[in-house]
């Protein structure tokens, strides 16, 4: 079984945001041009979400994008399974034929990893449409090309050679809010190995 | 002056959809996902819930109410609940980016662990039973009548699915893991007395107005619903009280915290607790004493209005407080945009017409029975 996640290194990221511009060029270019391209989160038309939080009172970056929950509450709140697990990744993906757009899924997300498109008013989330392609294709998401720190990784966390399995097995690491029982995949490293 | 209310009627019949398909067409994305449009569902919903729940009292039980009040107006009773489905159904569905399809979507998709799939069973089976018992009530005529075996059979089905509706629609929130003022079992049961209170409220609203003349049945009226709002106000703030209580001693009080003392304070204390607790029960006690049918009309008119206050309450403010991914408070702003405040008011032309047209055109009088195509006057 392939279980497919995303690594964020907190102790290498800079807060370049290269990472967030990269999602937002590579999957939503239309909205490129766009003034108020994600007003749910008054942001970019961007995947990753940036939350800046104090720790031991010096601001810190927080960036966070789907989970891959494998107890995911927006599978469970989606009334007509457009939200669902991909059978060949394991990533939890929407199918746009079944989305009706009744925002439960965004509702139902604790980590705020889904947003609405202003113009089709259906949730976007990690993997957009370029990155997914990406996949299929063996290549990584363009988030974890970019970055000039090695502060992001993708792969299978059931592979025990992966890059992304080596990173958790050497460093630090948490998932965020385990306590809701969402069973995150999403690996955050405090610090590396 | 029928001809002109069956025109006024008819007009903000047509004029209450296209609001509402205005409205969808310049919709807006917020901060938080549901705002007022599924306030407005959610409200409309709670009317019926409510409504049904105090119809069952004569349909299922049999209890006639003072001056067999209930049951010489059953049908007028039967008819409210429907006509605030209708607008509900149109807010929801207005709600969703393809509101076409969105219905049928859902019903197709088996999605059992959903609330909202059950939302939509439920709805749809509550609209058709509601349908049905009017139906057999108009043609049988009277009320007594619609005791008999297949008018039970339906009248328990209602309070069944009515029951389970209300319940669902609540875990549709309750069950949200990510807005933890929104708790589970609480909800479930807040919305169930908020549900007779505002049903009652309506009802007797609805009744005492096309009965305004009819001073015994005003009577009547005031001295069945205005214990019924005492009791159903009560019972709220004891089910809020234990959900406050609650909420202190979990992740719940970031959202309650700013409720009960915080940024909404002021909406909670004065149009919450003084205008729906204190202001409403002594109105009601009033009418109540001094068979006072205007205190009751306004007392309901507190009621309804404060009734919409708490849903809207309920599902945005949890919302605009809740954790961060890194567990930390965060504010989501939100104010409600001309799109949703015109769908709401076509919800609510939608609601006062169908009220209307049906007063006027089917037979809901106790004596009344249909004399043109099966079922009209």
């Amino acid at each position: 079984m392939v279980r497919l996640a995303h690594l964020w290194d907190m102790s290498r990221c800079v807060a370049c945001m290269a990472c967030v511009i990269a999602c937002n060029s590579a999957n939503f270019p239309e909205y490129m041009r766009s003034s108020n391209p994600n007003p749910q989160w008054s942001w970019l038309a961007s995947n990753i979400k940036v939350w800046w939080i104090s720790v031991g009172g010096r601001p810190r970056v927080l960036l966070t994008q789907c989970m891959q929950c494998d107890n995911a509450p927006c599978v469970k709140a989606c009334p007509t399974k457009a939200s669902h697990y991909d059978p060949k990744t394991g990533l939890v993906t929407i199918d746009y034929r079944l989305c009706i757009g009744c925002k439960a899924c965004v509702v139902a997300c604790p980590y705020g990893a889904r947003w609405m498109d202003p113009e089709s008013h259906m949730p976007n989330k990690c993997l957009g449409p370029e990155c997914s392609s990406r996949i299929e294709n063996g290549l990584k998401p363009v988030c974890v090309t970019v970055c000039p720190a090695n502060a992001r990784d993708f792969g299978d966390l059931d592979d025990p050679e992966s890059s992304i399995s080596r990173r958790v097995r050497e460093s630090t690491t948490i998932r965020l809010r385990e306590e809701l029982g969402t069973k995150p995949r999403n690996v955050v490293v405090l610090r590396g190995g | 002056m029928r001809s002109l209310l069956l025109v006024i009627s008819i007009i903000a019949l047509v004029l209450g959809p296209a609001l509402i398909a205005y409205g969808y067409t310049i919709k807006e994305v917020h901060a938080i996902s549901w705002g007022l449009i599924v306030v407005g569902y959610t409200f409309f919903a709670l009317v019926t819930v409510g409504a049904t729940i105090v119809n069952s009292l004569y349909s299922v039980f049999g209890y006639k109410g003072p001056g067999e009040v209930l049951e010489r107006n059953f049908k007028y009773g039967v008819w409210f609940a429907i006509s605030a489905i209708i607008p509900a159904w149109l807010l929801i569905l207005a709600d969703l980016a393809k509101p076409l399809e969105g219905f049928f979507r859902i019903i197709v998709s088996f999605a059992f662990e959903s609330r909202i799939y059950w939302m939509a069973v439920l709805y749809a089976i509550l609209a058709i039973l509601l349908v049905v018992e009017l139906i057999y009530a108009l043609r049988l005529g009277g009320g007594a009548k619609s005791k008999l075996t297949l008018g039970l059979a339906i009248a328990v089905l209602i309070l069944l699915v009515d029951v389970l509706l209300a319940s669902n629609l609540a875990q549709v929130f309750g069950s949200m893991v990510a807005v933890p003022g929104w708790i589970g079992i609480h909800m479930a049961v807040l919305f169930l007395a908020g549900a007779v209170i505002v049903g009652a409220s309506g009802q007797a609203l609805y009744i005492s107005l096309y009965k305004w003349r009819d001073k015994s049945t005003l009577d009547y009226v005031t001295q069945f619903y205005s214990p019924i709002l005492v009791l159903a106000t009560l019972l709220y703030v004891f089910l809020l009280g234990w959900t406050i209580v609650t909420a202190w001693y979990s992740p719940a009080w970031i959202s309650w915290g700013e409720i009960v003392r915080g940024a909404f304070a002021t909406g909670f204390w004065v149009v919450e607790v003084l205008l729906g607790v204190v202001i409403a029960i002594a109105l009601a006690a009033y009418a109540l004493l001094r068979r006072n049918s205007i205190a009751l009309m306004l007392t309901s008119v507190i009621l309804f209005v404060v009734s919409l206050y708490r849903v809207y309450s309920l599902i945005v403010h949890h919302q605009s407080i809740a954790l961060s991914p890194a567990g930390l408070p965060m504010i989501l702003y939100y104010t409600p945009d001309a799109a949703e405040i015109l769908m709401i008011l076509g919800g609510f032309l939608v609601f006062l017409a169908l009220l209307l047209l049906g007063t006027l055109l089917l037979p809901l009088g106790y004596e009344e029975k249909p004399r043109r195509l099966w079922i009209f006057k």
